[in-house]
């Protein structure tokens, strides 16, 4: 710099400014907002696919929390760098109860928080989404679901490229998703993975630097560290180097519209910033445990039947 | 082979949101701030602005890769 020319006490104090700010708004933001409940319920056919005893199953239980485990949110996923596909998950057989606005398993209030994260589900002819903290809740629920009943679901957690984790036990790839939803999709309904990286970065030139730099730490975190783990593993350089230029830029939102034929994907091209997730702020606004977003710095993309569409 | 070339991208990659800092750094050098009174050479606020747009710029590169660490990190 210029020695003492320079006013260093200004420079600290735009410093802690620009750490109070949110660094992320240079990003395109966007809310998520899925249909709201009233359309969902106006949509119902006058047949009703889905009959009111079984909505009355979903409700039976409103108000009774599960409770969650005591386990870490936090992934880690420094040491998930080199992930393999997820494994199937073992589904309870009898579905855990479920709750109308209040996440099941939300509600043990000794039970350490796990932070957010969970599933959304509308379903036509319920005005109330159905809403869980656990993914293998949401899949036990979703395979009792009739067939063409689900309009929008969220599945919110950590995500990387190529999977969604929805919980630190459940986290889904393409195939899975493909498998868990084929059939149970309403036509045009919307699939959103609120996950970082969920898409790939896509091919449009962009000129938002926060983009740019998010992809430059996607490729790094996930190309390049993993490259190194995997030489210093005696991992031979082609192999490793095919492997993660394989991995680092995989879309699931893309893969998942694939096996899901006419159902809309969306899923984030960029690192998805939560200011609510911030410690301390969710603590503020009472989201510790919410099972949706609600407001997500990234840049979103979708598809249908693998083509890229408007979000 | 590979190995070099991988190691290259991520020295570049890493640099990138440090040369806008590096930049700014030679711009505010170059343009120093004048002493109170004295008229600034021909095109030094320009530099010194530019200078300071770089070099803030260049910090909040670095902030937000770090926040986009430690989302990836599980902290956020």
């Amino acid at each position: 710099m210029t020695g003492d020319r320079v006013n260093y006490i200004a420079m600290f104090k735009l410093l802690v400014l620009a750490l109070v700010l949110p660094p992320a708004a240079a990003l395109s933001a966007e809310t998520e907002a899925p249909p709201s409940p009233a359309t969902i319920a106006d949509d119902v056919p006058a047949g009703g696919e889905m009959g009111m005893e079984d909505l009355a199953e979903f409700y039976d239980n409103a108000g009774r929390g599960s409770g969650a485990p005591e386990m870490d949110i936090k992934p880690s996923r420094g040491g998930e760098v080199k992930y393999s596909p997820p494994r199937p998950k073992a589904v309870p057989v009898m579905p855990p109860p479920i709750s109308g606005n209040k996440a099941a398993g939300g509600g043990g209030n000794e039970e350490k928080s796990t932070g957010a994260h969970g599933v959304t589900i509308h379903v036509r002819g319920s005005a109330e989404p159905l809403t869980f903290r656990k993914g293998a809740d949401a899949a036990a629920a979703i395979r009792r679901l009739p067939e063409g009943s689900i309009t929008y679901i969220q599945f919110y957690g950590h995500g990387a490229p190529g999977y969604q984790t929805v919980d630190p036990a459940y986290s889904l790839d393409s195939g899975e998703a493909g498998d868990l939803l084929r059939g149970k999709m309403a036509p045009g309904a919307t699939l959103q993975f609120s996950g970082c990286n969920t898409a790939s970065i896509g091919t449009e030139t962009r000129i938002n630097p926060a983009f740019g730099l998010s992809s430059i730490t996607r490729r790094i975190l996930y190309f390049s560290i993993p490259y190194f783990q995997d030489r210093l593993d005696g991992i031979s350089a082609e192999q490793a180097r095919e492997t993660w230029e394989r991995e680092w830029n995989k879309d699931l939102a893309q893969e998942t519209s694939l096996e899901l034929r006419g159902t809309k994907v969306c899923g984030y091209r960029t690192f998805g910033l939560v200011p609510e997730r911030l410690p301390g702020v969710s603590h503020l606004l009472g989201r510790e445990e919410a099972t949706s977003p609600g407001y997500v710095a990234g840049v979103r993309a979708c598809y249908i039947n693998g083509v890229e569409t408007e979000p | 082979m590979s190995d070099l070339k991988a190691l290259l991208e991520l020295l570049l990659l890493a640099a990138v949101p440090l040369l806008p800092i590096a930049a700014g750094c030679l711009l505010l050098r170059k343009f120093p701030k004048t002493e109170a009174g004295q008229a600034p050479p021909p095109g030094a606020r320009a530099g010194r602005l530019i200078g300071n747009i770089l070099f803030w710029c260049g910090i909040l590169a670095v902030l937000l890769m770090l926040l986009f660490v430690l989302n990836y990190k599980g902290f956020i």
